[in-house]
């Protein structure tokens, strides 16, 4: 049966998640699922790797987050975390700039979130679920009942529209989310709203289950005994294959379908980002290329010229002209200008450049295919221009 | 012809010196009773402090649901309760889902001891321990749970015994409850409630036309309870009065 | 100023008797060394007249018939100087240890509370009896006075103001503690009162013995200028006692922890402590055949609920816990140690529903523990952990904590246990349960709720994982049953874990 993977998470939710996006790739490719949906806690950090490798399988690698929220449930504050699958150019720059208001706010690294009224704000070109343990049905429910969930997803509707909502079920064979999965189904065929099923995902395959449990020990800065109900009470969270998801939803087949209708209208991919990076300005008669080549010759003077090491000096000297062909080649010599600059600005306690970095989260999204390009521009920087 | 009435008159009026009111049965205020928030039971007014209540039932009638309700309301108001269990057989995990405040309730676990040759058996042990918790004193709720004990076992227990366990509840505040199959005390008890099981809710996705059992899609929800109160003297003081009711208790919960 | 001296003469002797009275009514002596110089040290009143002396060996004491030897015990003496302790910081907290056999108390200004000096001395007295010590009291305005009192009266000696230096004038001058160079000299010259070296023109005195032979003279004129150091107060409440031959029976061992519990009472109440936890331990006589005990020193400790000093309560308790745990060896040595708190001051509030009384609770808990184990008595505690029990029991304290008194507002079927785990035997038919056999009864699966997947503990041995079944179970008689079952997985084989009821 034909399935795809809209819940998952990898290890760049950090210590949330067990598996690299390549792992999660390449187990999607051996199980036949077409796509999967990273949705990383706060952040879009492992989009980029999970695209390439999705790329080299021939999969799709579907973007999103899952969002913290605080919001007031029962005058009692709560925090959920909200599933947001990115459709279109437009969602994945409200996303960003969602992302990027909270997190530019936090106090604590790790601890921001958003308010509701920011989630109305940034809803455009986003598909919202209904979430998992830690969404906002199931904290809904947990508090207010049936009523109070029934009310939770009215209100995402209201946020993203009725076509943009999807109750999510997931199985992971536990009574009190079959309960959970009981009243969402009621909630959704009143609302009428497309079922989903997922799974959930946290680690690759289920004997990941105990690297997951290690992580949340690490977490909690504790041991395995300390972690106590943390840790997962099984091994069920893994990629399911499609026949499994379909065995496991038989009596539901429509959530199964909508997770292959719901990834035919996610057109979004990651390299259609379609941004520029600002350019340099360089002097007359120069390129933004033999602009960088000079500065880092100035800089590659200053710091090896004196020493005496024949060697070592060789040895830069090639490093040096291999990155720079690799620049070249990625047409990456106006960022690397502007990091240079940057950084002397740092250096000489100038102000940044104003402009010069427009989306601070999607640069490093870059793929940083060589460290050695911070290196370049730090020589280059060192040339004190 | 003197009438009963008359005689008594006289004989009362010989004794009032020595022996006021001789012949007058003395009128025994009932105690309040204690609430179970189950609305239906409670309605009833079914459990008196200071008396002695029988809750009978098969396995599978709600018995013990009822006894977390009452052990929930006493033990969340503060005061401490104990359950003599013949079998073994509380869980503090639906306990504590019913609300029970684990920390107020003292729970004697009966059974044979590994280590002594010579021991009691384990419903030899529950009556010892009655005797002892009775002694004691300062229970809001003592509970004796043989609901495990079949009924040519608990058959056993004299007469005498059940008498001595109500006088000793009498005045105080402890309301001594007991949990079995059948009852057992006779006019020890100042309430009788028999329980029986009336269904068993079941919510499933429609379409089960498949006959392949579906992982998780079938929950056993509720287990519906129909309560009658076979002895009554908890309303009406001679009469013993048959009221029935109904009540549900949720296997599922959200959470 | 007013000063006390506490005195116990013959202390070896009162410390080696003073928990045995059929010991201290017969005569005794009480001998110390190393073999073979074991020599008499001690002796009461009823050996001297048997002719024995200080200083004869052993031997020689073994000899006299009716004699009854005593080893010397460090031990006992400590705890008789703690009584001792114990029994005068009744009457004053300024109280200095000036030896094992004397104290100093201060208690001037405490006629308005004790009386006049003869009062208080009968008082002190009296509160030693209590902790079977013989004392002498002297009573003066200074304190080397009041010390020489007490060592040369008979009972009580109260020297007047100023009027020391006559009332003292024939207490010999061996209680002065002289080096033997001046006591000698003094000897030589006559001088053996300590109204004859009072009256000693000084200048001599001085020529011939020094500023020592003027300060001397000054104490026994009764001009003291010593100040009072008190010393702290102890901290432990110990008593003990040897048995000459191992003592096994129960009642015999009651009767001596009475004894050790009132001596500790008293010393804790003299204190206005209390005590919180009772530390027993006996050494035991493994050389015995049919021993069940393997080491020589068998501890107990007791917790109390509430602090108390109730005698009755402590042997009551101890005893309890003595039939549950029982040493296995016959007993030759008894230590009781009790832990000093404040007694706590309970406040009932009218409103406040009242408890199980304490005292009475604990010794209820111990005879319910006696009655069907030790850990079979308790509050269940739930466990933060996934286990498939996730509870311990622990000890049952009702009202330590403040509780929230908000219920669940929703009624949880509530599940009853089957403890062991019934095996069942299980037939499947498309995927669950058809059939259940269980405890000898055959049952038709009408509904099968699950499976329920719940695993934990995989880093250790006990890992475990089971798949869980709610199932309504219909009997042959139509009479319905709603269970929980699991399938263990690392086994394979089904039980019945309980009944919904």
């Amino acid at each position: 049966m034909n399935y795809v993977e809209l819940h998952a998470r990898s290890a760049f939710s950090f210590l949330e998640g067990a598996s690299l996006p390549e792992t999660l790739a390449e187990v999607c490719a051996e199980q036949a699922i077409p796509a999967i949906g990273l949705l990383d806690r706060d952040g879009v950090y492992g989009s980029p790797r999970m695209h390439m490798a999705a790329q080299k399988l021939g999969l799709r690698a579907h973007v999103g987050a899952e969002v913290s929220l605080d919001d007031a449930l029962f005058g009692e504050a709560a925090r959920c975390r909200y599933p947001l699958l990115v459709e279109t150019r437009t969602g994945y720059q409200n996303l960003c700039r969602l992302i990027t208001k909270y997190k530019l706010r936090e106090d604590h690294k790790g601890k921001g979130s958003a308010a509701f009224s920011e989630l109305e704000e940034h809803a455009v070109g986003l598909v919202c679920l209904t979430g998992s343990e830690e969404g906002p049905l199931t904290e809904a429910l947990r508090r207010g009942g049936y009523e109070e969930g029934r009310r939770s997803v009215e209100r995402l509707v209201q946020t993203f529209g009725p076509k943009n909502v999807y109750v999510e079920l997931q199985r992971h064979r536990n009574r009190g989310q079959e309960a959970r999965n009981k009243a969402a189904v009621a909630i959704a065929r009143s609302l009428h709203l497309p079922l989903l099923a997922t799974n959930g995902v946290s680690y690759a395959t289920p004997r990941e289950r105990e690297i997951q449990d290690v992580l949340t020990s690490i977490r909690l800065h504790t041991t395995l005994e300390g972690a106590g109900t943390s840790l997962q009470g099984n091994a069920e969270r893994y990629l399911r294959s499609g026949k499994e998801m379909g065995l496991l939803f038989s009596d539901l087949p429509e959530a199964i379908h909508n997770t292959v209708a719901l990834s035919d209208r996610l057109q979004f991919q990651l390299k259609d980002l379609g941004y520029e990076l600002p350019r340099y300005p360089v002097p007359e008669g120069e390129t933004m290329m033999s602009f960088l080549k000079e500065r880092t010759r100035e800089g590659f003077e200053r710091r090896y010229g004196q020493g005496r090491d024949r060697n070592l000096k060789e040895r830069a000297r090639q490093q040096i002209e291999r990155e720079l062909a690799l620049i070249e080649k990625l047409e990456l010599a106006d960022i690397s200008s502007s990091c240079g600059i940057s950084f002397a600005s740092a250096k000489s306690g100038r102000s940044w450049r104003k402009g010069a970095v427009q989306q601070p989260t999607a640069l490093c999204a870059i793929p940083s295919a060589s460290p050695s390009l911070i290196r370049s521009a730090w020589i280059c920087c060192s040339s004190g221009s | 012809m003197r009438t009963a009435a008359a005689l008594r008159s006289e004989i009362e009026a010989k004794l009032q010196n020595r022996i006021p009111a001789a012949l007058t049965p003395k009128h025994r205020e009932l105690q309040q009773s204690i609430p179970c928030g189950i609305s239906n039971i409670d309605l009833l007014q079914a459990f008196p402090r200071g008396t002695l209540v029988e809750i009978c039932g098969l396995p599978s009638t709600g018995r013990t649901g009822l006894l977390h309700a009452l052990l929930a309301q006493t033990t969340s108001g503060g005061e401490a309760a104990a359950v003599i269990d013949v079998s073994d057989s509380f869980d503090p995990v639906s306990a504590t889902q019913s609300g029970v405040v684990l920390s107020e309730l003292l729970w004697v676990r009966c059974g044979l001891l590994s280590n002594q040759r010579r021991s009691l058996s384990a419903f030899d042990q529950a009556l010892r321990a009655a005797d002892l918790l009775l002694q004691s004193g300062g229970f809001g709720i003592l509970t004796l749970d043989m609901g495990n004990v079949l009924t040519q076992d608990a058959r056993k227990i004299p007469l005498a015994t059940w008498f001595r366990f109500r006088r000793a509840v009498e005045e105080t505040q402890t309301l001594f409850l007991v949990l079995e199959q059948e009852p057992h005390a006779s006019s020890s008890a100042a309430v009788v409630l028999d329980l029986s099981q009336s269904g068993i809710g079941v919510q499933e996705t429609q379409d089960t036309e498949k006959p392949q059992h579906i992982d998780g899609d079938r929950l056993i929800e509720t287990l519906h309870t129909r309560a009658e109160v076979v002895r009554g003297q908890a309303r009406k003081p001679v009469r013993s009065d048959r009221t029935n009711t109904m009540f549900s208790t949720r296997l599922q919960a959200y959470r | 100023m007013l000063f006390a001296c506490v005195y116990v003469p013959n202390f070896i002797a009162q410390a080696a008797a003073r928990l045995d009275p059929v010991v201290a009514a017969s005569p005794f002596a009480v001998v110390a060394g190393t073999p073979p110089q074991v020599r008499v040290v001690a002796l009461n009143a009823k050996a001297k007249n048997k002719r024995l002396w200080i200083g004869m060996t052993k031997t020689e004491a073994e000899a006299s018939t009716g004699t009854q030897i005593l080893e010397r015990s460090i031990k006992l003496e400590a705890s008789a100087h703690g009584a001792l302790l114990d029994c005068t910081s009744r009457f004053s907290p300024h109280c200095e240890d000036v030896a094992d056999d004397t104290l100093i108390l201060d208690v001037s200004g405490l006629s308005k509370l004790l009386g006049t000096p003869t009062q208080i001395a009968k008082s002190i007295r009296a509160q030693a009896r209590n902790l079977s010590l013989y004392i002498r009291v002297g009573i003066a305005g200074n304190i080397d006075s009041a010390i020489y009192a007490a060592r040369t009266t008979k009972g009580i000696s109260i020297l007047p103001f100023g009027k020391e230096a006559e009332f003292l004038k024939d207490a010999p001058l061996d209680i002065l503690n002289l080096s033997p160079k001046i006591l000698e000299t003094l000897t030589r010259w006559g001088i053996r009162t300590f109204g004859q070296l009072g009256t000693l023109p000084e200048l001599s005195l001085s020529e011939r013995l020094g500023q020592e032979g003027l300060r001397l003279q000054q104490l026994v004129r009764g001009q003291s200028f010593r100040t009072l150091s008190p010393t702290s107060a102890p901290v432990s409440f110990e008593e003990g006692t040897d048995f000459d031959y191992p003592v096994e029976d129960p009642e015999s061992l009651a009767f001596v922890f009475h004894r050790l519990l009132e001596q500790l009472t008293i010393r804790l109440t003299a204190r206005a402590l209390a005590a919180g936890e009772l530390h027993l331990s006996l050494e035991l006589d493994l050389a015995v055949d049919d021993v069940k005990a393997t080491e020589r020193l068998f501890t107990r400790t007791l917790k109390l609920p509430v602090p108390t000093v109730d005698t009755k309560l402590l042997l009551k308790l101890l005893q309890l816990d003595l039939e549950a745990h029982s040493p296995g060896a016959p007993v030759l040595k008894v230590a009781l140690r009790a832990e000093p708190m404040r007694p706590r001051i309970v406040q009932e509030g009218i409103f406040v529903p009242k408890g199980p009384e304490p005292q009475r609770l604990e010794v209820t808990l111990a005879r319910l523990r006696k009655l069907v184990g030790e850990d079979r008595v308790g509050s269940p505690e739930l466990i933060d952990r996934h286990l498939p029990s996730p509870f311990r029991m622990v000890k049952f304290a009702p009202g330590a904590q403040l509780v929230k008194s908000s219920v669940a507002s929703c009624r949880q079927a509530a599940l009853r246990i089957f403890r062991p785990n019934a095996p069942a035997r299980v037939e499947n038919v498309h995927g669950a349960p058809h059939t259940v056999a269980f405890d000898g009864v055959r049952y038709r699966v009408t509904q099968a709720s699950g499976p329920w997947r719940r695993s934990g503990e995989w880093w250790t041995q006990d890992r475990w994982g089971r798949d869980e079944w709610d199932l309504v179970l219909t009997a042959q008689d139509d009479r319905r049953l709603l269970v929980r079952a699991y399938r263990d997985l690392l086994t394979r084989k089904w039980y019945i874990d309980g009944e919904y009821d």
